[in-house]
């Protein structure tokens, strides 16, 4: 067996690990857009009006049908010939991250709004009784009570889709995306793809350390604004302990 | 915006064509996962000591890292390896005569493998560890009080996450690309490529994921409905 050369493995890792910073900027503006696009679909499941919800509905389902490399290359190939068809616009100078971003912002919608549906359903109804109860207005009730403790029931959620992002991200590779995996396939071809053990254990050794990095942060932040402790009361208490 | 719909027309039924390979390949890799993950959460049930921390290794592992690079080691790397041990242990074997299927198999079964375990592990934590030593009491065996006792009530707790596992692996199948392997979407891009006609062919096979997901979904849910028989309220 054929020897695993560590110099061409650190040569890799440190030639790949600076992109790190275009996979975490699509993650970022995905997430962004992606929030901007649930809490509009989040709106229109709760707005009451049947055909609005409906449509929320379809939305949720197919993303949750379409597999992120397919909708990736509908909208890699689909979007430039409609600007194009339809506006006149050309998108030939506009960078493939834009590509990437606007795919998972749609995907990113459907799940974030899935999110945000169970993290209201996590307050009890109680509370919003309560709120109008102490003479609260429906927005009050919403952005004192309900929000806040919503927000904390999301926290698990939120590190879950930010992995699955940067998983899921790593395949724009496919449409040319130098990020991560991108370069680290470039990298590999460039040599003639004779160092495949080499780029592949050197990218494990990038994604999984963010993995795990970030479900640390996670399981952390969560736990010290824990929607139990947070009813209970004691949220202050414990943090006055822990200093 | 000037849609080829004639191609769209035609080319549905081609690529429809290869969706028993698209079935094929999730049903194999389901198939090849489900005694690996009961194995893996039973080790992590029971606890077993060095096994134990093998498996969340490998939870972690697959979790961690993003499933086409998965799909690259298993594809580009496993044969390699493979060989250079046959042929160092001086064995007459060819692994590149090896079907491409079985690469893919083992490849989307590494995270179904993976999503299972924890599905399984956490839907049998669900049911009361009394019910358990019960049914020992009543002089079940270990083995009869798993199948008679634990597990059709954890099934029901299971199922929701058993539907993401089957959903994700039918998309993973969709990577089956970079194995070489032609189903849906690959016979998508074949046809894209010799017509010029992307954006058609892709929205072919948006179609024909919809309609087999949503049926799917459908499906599995009248089970979930099956398995909940048991549950305690």
């Amino acid at each position: 067996m054929r020897t695993f050369h560590w110099d061409i493995f650190l040569k890799f890792y440190i030639e790949i690990l600076p992109y790190l910073s275009v996979t975490f900027s699509y993650v970022f503006f995905s997430l962004l857009f992606g929030f901007g696009i649930g809490i509009g679909i989040t709106v229109m499941k709760f707005s009451g009006k049947r055909i609005l919800s409906a449509l929320a509905s379809i939305y949720i389902s197919v993303m949750r049908c379409v597999p992120s490399v397919v909708l990736l290359f509908l909208i890699y190939y689909g979007l430039p010939m409609m600007m194009k068809g339809e506006f006149g616009i050309s998108m030939d100078h506009i960078g493939t991250i834009v590509y990437v971003i606007i795919t998972f912002s749609l995907f990113l919608g459907a799940s974030t709004s899935e999110i945000m549906r169970a993290g209201y359903l996590a307050v009890g109804k109680g509370q919003r009784e309560a709120g109008y109860m102490v003479g609260l207005s429906g927005w009050q009730t919403f952005y004192r009570i309900i929000f806040p403790q919503a927000v904390r029931a999301c926290i698990p959620n939120i590190g879950n889709i930010i992995i699955y992002m940067i998983k899921e991200g790593a395949l724009a590779y496919t449409i040319g995306l130098q990020d991560v995996l991108g370069r680290g396939y470039q990298l590999n071809s460039l040599k003639g793809n004779a160092y495949s053990a080499e780029t592949y254990v050197a990218l494990a050794l990038i994604y999984w350390p963010c993995t795990i990095i970030l479900e640390k942060v996670f399981a952390y932040i969560e736990k010290k604004v824990s929607l139990a402790d947070m009813i209970a009361g004691q949220k202050t208490e414990v943090s006055m302990e822990e200093i | 915006m000037g849609l080829d719909y004639e191609f769209m027309w035609k080319a549905f039924p081609d690529i429809l064509s290869y969706l028993p390979v698209t079935l094929k390949l999730t049903a194999g890799a389901l198939i090849l996962s489900v005694p690996f993950a009961l194995l893996f959460a039973m080790i992590q049930i029971r606890k077993v000591p060095l096994l134990r921390k093998i498996v969340s290794i490998y939870l972690s592992l697959i979790r961690g890292t993003p499933i086409i690079l998965q799909i690259f080691v298993i594809y580009n790397l496993m044969p390699y390896l493979l060989q250079k041990y046959a042929d160092a242990r001086g064995m007459n074997l060819n692994i590149y005569d090896l079907n491409g299927m079985w690469y893919a198999y083992i490849a989307l079964s590494l995270s179904a493998t993976a999503f299972l375990t924890e599905a399984f592990r956490a839907s049998i934590e669900t049911v009361d560890k009394g019910q358990f030593e019960a049914a020992c009491m009543v002089g079940m065996s270990r083995g009869q009080a798993y199948r008679r006792i634990i597990f059709p009530q954890a099934a029901g707790v299971a199922m929701p996450v058993i539907t993401n596992v089957v959903v994700d692996t039918i998309k993973a199948t969709s990577l089956a690309f970079a194995m070489a392997v032609t189903e849906v979407t690959g016979r998508a891009k074949i046809l894209g490529g010799e017509n010029l006609r992307y954006f058609e062919a892709y929205l072919d096979i948006f179609l024909v994921y919809v309609i087999v997901i949503g049926i799917t979904e459908i499906l599995l849910k009248k089970l979930e409905k099956y398995c909940v028989r048991y549950r305690v309220a």
